[in-house]
C-alpha cells in the first residue's frame, strides 16, 4: 500500500491530493491536474521492527518463545506522467503493491516448522494509466493493472516415529514459484473532484486480480536416526522437482477521501479505505503428483477498512507531514499462525519534502504497531496457541523530475 | 413506599446476582479420585508402567487441577505385564516383549488408597462389587490392595471432585470375539442400568462435582479400524481388478445371508474385519488366517490353501451335559452386528448421561469425541496424530486398543475443555506439544528388546491379552486357541470356553 514518500508521511491519505506521480497508484485521476512530463523514482524499505511469540497450551506450550527473523524488503517504485493533450494525460507505473513475508529465525527447531518456517508472497505491477479532465474541476481516470507475482512457502514435514511414539522432522519442504511465470491482470479507476482549488474529494477503485502460480516443490529429508524410518521415508519421499500450482485472487480496493487546504498552506486529508479480503477464503496448494497430499487451509478472511488522516504544512519548498491511520485486520483470530499472523495496527507516520516545479525530494516513514495477537482459549487452525508480537517500519524516499 | 420497592429490588438484585453467581466458585478440584478401567489406569502397549502412568487422564488432569499429590499405583519398567515393543516397520511390521523380566510395584507402601483407582479390566459392577483377584493376584490386586473395593476406597478419600470412566469393558469384548451376545460378550443393559446407577447415587456426596465418561464408538480402536474389508496390499492400499476393489469373504449372517448352497460370498460395505483377521495363529502353522487365503477369492489368489474360504463370525456353542458352553471368536462383524454394538453403546451412554444428571454429575460424550477423532484425528502444530495402527501416534502398539500418551493427552485435553465449558472454570489445557517430543521408551537398562521373541503386526497373545482387558461376563471363561481343545476347527480362531 506504501508506494511513495510524500503519501507515507501522510499516512497513506492521499486519494483525494494525488498531485504528484505516484497518484496512478492513489488515484489516477489526480494526474488530471499534472500539465508537466514527470518522472518519480522511489523506493519503500519494509522491515520488522519487532517479530516475538511466546507459546502457550496446548501447543507449542508454556515457556516456548520464537523470534521471527526481522527480513527487510526493498520495494522499488516508478512512475511517469506524460501529458498528451491540455485535458488527457498517459502515465506508467511500475510497483511492487504486495511484498510480505513472516520469516522465523532457528527454523529447524522452530516450534511452528511443521506449518511454516518462512512464507513470502511479492509482486511486481506495471499499470499504464490514461486521465481526462472533463471540466476544470473534475477529472476521470481508467487504467490495466498487469501484475506478476510469486510466492514461497518453506515448512519441515512430521511423522510420529512409530519406535517411540513421538513427533521426528522426517523432510524439508520447499514450494517456490517465479516472478516472471505467474501473472494476472486487473483495472483500476478513479475520480477526482475538486470544485475550488482548496477543496477536493476523490475516489479509487481497483480491482480483483487472480494469479494461477506454477511452481516447483522439493522435499529433502530429514534423517531420525532410525535406519529403519528413514529407509522408509526414504521410499515414500517424492523425489526431485514436483509440479505443483495454486491460485491467489489479490481483492479488490475501494479508497475514498477527502483534503481541504487551510490558510498558510496547510492540509488536512481524510480517507477510509476497503478491502474485500472475503476474496481470500482458502489457499489451496495442489501437486500434480496425487501422492502428494495438497496444502489446503480455509483462511475465511472477511473485508476490511481502514481509516486515515494525513497532515501537510508547506513552507515555502519545504513540507513537514504527519499522520495516522488505523488498519483492522481481515484476518481471523482462528487463522493466525506461523504462516501469518495478522491483527489491528496503528501508524504513526512522518516526512519531509524539498519541491520546486523542476524537481522534488521526499522521505516519509511509518510505524507500525500491531495489536498483540492472543491465540490463546480460541479456536485456532494450526492449533497453535500463544501471543504474537509485532511492529513494523516503513522507509520511503523518492525523486521527482519535472520537464 | 419507595423506600420498600428499593428494598425489593436490591432483595431482588443480590438474588439475581447470587443466581448468576459463576458455577465455577462451586467447583473444587482439591481432592481428586478417578474410578475407571484401563484407560483411566493408563494402561499402554500391554502393560502398566510410570511413564505411561504419568500420562494417564487422570494423572493429567490432577496435574493440571495443580494436585502436586495424586497417587498412583505406579510401576517401574519393563511394566505389569511386560510392555510390548515395536521391533521392525521393514521388510514387516513386527513386536515384541521388550524383556524377560516384569517390572516392580513402586507405589505399594502408600499408606492410604490411591486417588487413581482405575483397574484395568474392569466394568461397570467391578467398581463396587469387586475386592480381589482371586488366587492369583492381579492388576486389581496392585491397585485395591486389599482395601476394599475400589467405589468404597474412593468415597473414603472423601473426593472434591472424581472421574468416572468405565468405558468399554461392558461391551467391546463383542468387539474381540466379533460376536454379540448379551451376558456372554455384552453386560445386559438392565444389569448395566442398575449397577451404574448405584454406583453413581454413591458418589453422590453435597459439595461433589465430577464427570462420568462415555464409551466412544468402538470403529475408534485399531483392532476395528485397521482391516478394510476389501482385499489389500502389503502397503495396505487397495487392490483393484479391472478397476474394482475385492470384497474380502465371509460365511454371511441372518441379515447378510450368502445365496443357497454358497458357504462364502462378499463382504457388504460396513462390515468390520478385526485385526484378529492378521493374527498368526499356532493351528495355522504361525500363519494368520488372511495369510493363509481365508476370507480371500480363489480368483485373485488360487496358490493360497485356504482361499474361497470365509473369514469367521463369531459364535456362541451352548453347553451339554458333556461339553462346557462356548465361545468361537470371529474376526467378521457384519454391519448389522456393527449397529447392534453401536446401538447398545449408545443406549449405555444414555444411561451414563441419565445417572451423571441425576446425581450432580457431568456427562463427557466420548463417542461424540471418538467419532470426531476418527474423522479428523488432531492436529497440533502441523503434526497430525490419528487412530492408524503403529503409524498414527494416538493408540499404543500391542493391543490396538489401548491409547498412547499422546493419546492419553489428547483425551485428557478434552475432558479439560469440557469441564472449563460446563463448569465455568479456567483449568489449563495440558501441554500436548511436550508430550509429542518425549520419546515414550523405556527406562534405559530395564530392556533387551532385541533379543527377545517377536511376532508379527498384530500377535496369537495380543489376541488373548483383549479377553483379559476386555473379559467375557463370566469371571471364569477363559481362552482357548486351536490345538488346545477338542472344538477346535481348522478355519476357527481361537476357542473362549465357557464354564457351566
Amino acid at each position: 500500500m506504501t508506494q511513495g514518500a510524500r503519501a507515507t508521511g501522510m499516512g497513506l491519505a492521499f486519494t483525494a491530493v494525488a498531485d504528484d506521480p505516484s497518484a496512478i497508484f492513489y488515484n489516477p485521476a489526480g494526474l488530471g491536474w499534472q500539465k508537466h512530463f514527470d518522472v518519480q523514482v522511489g523506493g519503500v524499505f519494509l522491515s520488522k521492527v519487532k517479530g516475538e511469540f511466546d507459546g502457550a497450551n496446548p501447543y507449542p506450550g508454556n515457556g516456548n518463545h520464537e523470534v521471527e527473523h526481522k527480513t527487510t524488503f526493498v520495494l522499488p517504485n516508478i512512475y511517469a506522467v506524460v501529458p498528451l493533450t491540455p485535458e488527457l494525460n498517459f502515465g506508467l507505473g511500475i510497483n511492487a503493491p504486495y511484498g510480505l513475508g513472516f520469516r522465523w529465525d532457528n527454523a529447524e527447531t522452530f516450534s511452528g516448522r511443521f506449518v511454516a518456517q518462512n512464507a513470502v508472497i511479492q509482486s511486481a505491477d506495471i499499470n499504464p494509466v490514461f486521465s481526462y479532465q472533463l471540466i476544470p474541476q473534475l477529472a476521470i481516470a481508467v487504467g490495466a493493472d498487469y501484475r506478476l507475482s510469486k510466492v514461497q512457502l518453506e515448512k519441515n514435514q512430521a511423522l510420529i516415529n512409530p519406535f517411540t511414539n513421538s513427533a521426528v522432522d522426517v523432510a524439508h519442504v520447499k514450494l517456490n514459484s517465479d516472478l516472471q511465470d505467474n501473472h494476472g491482470w486487473g483495472w483500476n479507476a478513479g475520480v477526482l473532484f475538486r470544485p475550488v482549488p482548496q477543496f477536493s474529494i476523490g475516489a479509487a477503485y481497483r480491482s480483483k486480480i487472480k494469479v494461477d502460480y506454477d511452481g516447483s516443490a522439493t522435499f529433502q529429508q530429514r534423517l531420525t536416526g532410525n535406519a529403519q524410518l528413514d529407509a522408509v521415508v526414504a521410499a515414500q519421499l517424492p523425489q526431485g522437482n514436483q509440479k505443483v500450482v495454486t491460485r491467489i485472487e489479490f481483492p479488490e480496493t475501494v479508497n475514498l477521501g477527502a483534503a481541504v487546504v487551510l490558510p498558510a498552506d496547510f492540509t488536512v486529508a481524510l480517507e477510509a479505505d476497503w478491502t474485500k479480503w472475503s476474496r481470500f477464503n482458502e489457499l489451496l496448494i495442489t501437486f500434480d503428483n496425487p501422492a502428494i497430499p495438497a496444502l489446503d487451509r480455509h483462511t475465511n478472511w472477511s473485508n476490511s477498512w481502514a481509516y486515515r488522516i494525513g497532515l501537510e504544512k508547506k513552507f515555502s519548498k519545504f513540507a513537514v507531514r504527519a499522520g495516522y491511520y488505523r488498519d483492522k485486520t481481515p484476518q481471523p483470530a482462528a487463522d493466525a499462525g506461523p504462516i501469518l499472523a495478522d491483527n489491528e495496527r496503528d501508524a504513526f507516520t512522518a516526512g519531509l519534502g524539498y519541491n520546486t516545479d523542476r524537481w522534488g525530494v521526499n522521505l516519509g516513514d511509518a510505524y507500525i504497531k500491531f495489536k498483540n495477537r492472543d491465540t490463546r482459549g480460541q479456536v485456532s487452525t494450526d492449533n497453535f496457541f500463544g501471543v504474537y508480537r509485532e511492529s513494523a517500519n516503513v522507509f520511503a524516499l523518492d525523486f521527482r523530475l519535472s520537464f | 413506599m419507595k423506600t420498600q420497592i428499593r428494598r425489593v429490588a436490591t432483595l431482588l438484585s443480590v438474588c439475581a446476582a447470587l443466581a448468576a453467581a459463576p458455577l465455577s466458585a462451586q467447583v473444587s478440584f482439591s481432592k481428586y479420585v478417578a474410578l475407571g478401567d484401563s484407560y483411566g489406569a493408563g494402561f499402554s502397549a500391554g502393560c502398566l508402567v510410570q511413564r505411561n502412568q504419568q500420562f494417564s487422564y487422570p494423572a493429567t488432569l490432577a496435574r493440571q487441577f495443580g494436585i502436586t499429590d495424586f497417587q498412583q499405583p505406579t510401576v517401574s519398567d519393563p511394566g505389569l505385564p511386560t510392555c510390548t515393543g515395536l521391533k521392525t516397520i521393514v521388510p514387516s511390521v513386527t513386536f515384541g516383549l521388550i524383556s524377560t523380566k516384569t517390572g516392580l510395584p513402586t507405589n505399594l507402601t502408600l499408606a492410604r488408597s490411591y486417588d487413581n483407582l482405575s483397574v484395568p479390566g474392569y466394568k461397570i459392577a467391578d467398581v463396587s462389587d469387586k475386592l480381589t483377584d482371586g488366587a492369583v493376584p492381579g492388576v486389581t490386586d496392585l491397585i485395591l490392595r486389599g482395601k476394599g473395593s475400589a467405589l468404597n476406597q474412593a468415597l473414603s478419600l472423601n473426593p472434591s471432585f472424581i472421574t468416572l470412566g468405565t468405558i468399554g469393558n461392558d461391551i467391546l469384548s463383542a468387539g474381540g470375539a466379533a460376536l454379540f451376545l448379551d451376558g456372554v460378550t455384552v453386560t445386559p443393559l438392565p444389569l448395566f442400568t442398575a449397577k451404574y446407577n448405584a454406583v453413581a447415587a454413591s458418589l453422590k456426596a453435597s459439595g461433589r462435582n465430577g464427570v462420568f465418561i462415555g464409551t466412544p464408538d468402538a470403529r475408534l480402536i485399531p483392532l476395528a479400524s485397521t482391516i478394510k474389508p476389501v482385499l489389500t496390499d502389503a502397503t495396505g492400499s487397495v487392490v483393484l481388478v479391472g478397476g474394482n476393489p475385492v470384497p474380502l469373504l465371509g460365511p454371511g449372517d441372518a441379515a447378510f445371508p450368502c445365496p443357497t448352497g454358497v458357504s462364502a460370498c462378499p463382504l457388504p460395505a460396513g462390515t468390520l474385519v478385526t485385526l484378529g483377521a492378521n493374527a498368526p495363529v499356532a493351528a495355522l502353522g504361525g500363519k494368520s488366517l488372511l495369510a493363509v487365503g481365508f476370507g480371500i477369492p480363489c480368483a485373485v489368489a488360487p496358490t493360497l490353501t485356504q482361499c474361497g474360504r470365509p473369514l469367521p463370525v463369531g459364535t456362541f456353542i451352548p453347553p451339554t451335559a458333556t461339553t462346557p458352553g462356548a465361545v468361537i471368536p470371529g474376526v467378521v462383524l457384519y454391519p448389522d452386528v456393527v449397529a447392534q454394538i453401536d446401538k447398545r453403546i449408545q443406549d449405555m451412554n444414555a444411561v451414563v448421561k441419565t445417572a451423571a444428571e441425576a446425581n450432580g454429575f457431568k456427562y463427557f460424550d466420548f463417542y461424540a469425541l471418538s467419532q470426531d477423532l476418527i474423522v479428523n484425528g488432531r492436529t497440533y502444530g502441523g503434526i497430525h496424530i490419528s487412530n492408524a495402527f503403529v503409524t498414527g501416534g494416538m493408540f499404543a502398539y500391542g493391543d490396538a486398543v489401548h491409547m498412547s500418551n499422546i493419546g492419553y493427552t489428547i483425551l485428557a485435553d478434552e475432558i479439560i475443555q469440557f469441564i472449563n465449558a460446563t463448569y465455568g472454570t479456567s483449568i489449563e489445557r495440558p501441554n500436548v506439544a511436550a508430550v509429542l517430543f518425549t520419546p515414550d521408551v523405556p527406562a534405559p537398562g530395564s530392556t533387551a528388546i532385541g533379543a527377545l521373541t517377536t511376532s508379527d503386526f498384530f500377535t496369537e497373545e495380543t489376541w488373548r491379552g483383549l479377553f483379559e482387558e476386555f473379559p467375557l461376563q463370566d469371571a471364569s471363561m477363559k481362552i482357548v486357541f486351536s490345538g488346545e481343545s477338542a472344538l477346535e476347527s481348522a478355519d476357527r480362531a481361537p476357542v473362549v470356553r465357557v464354564k457351566r
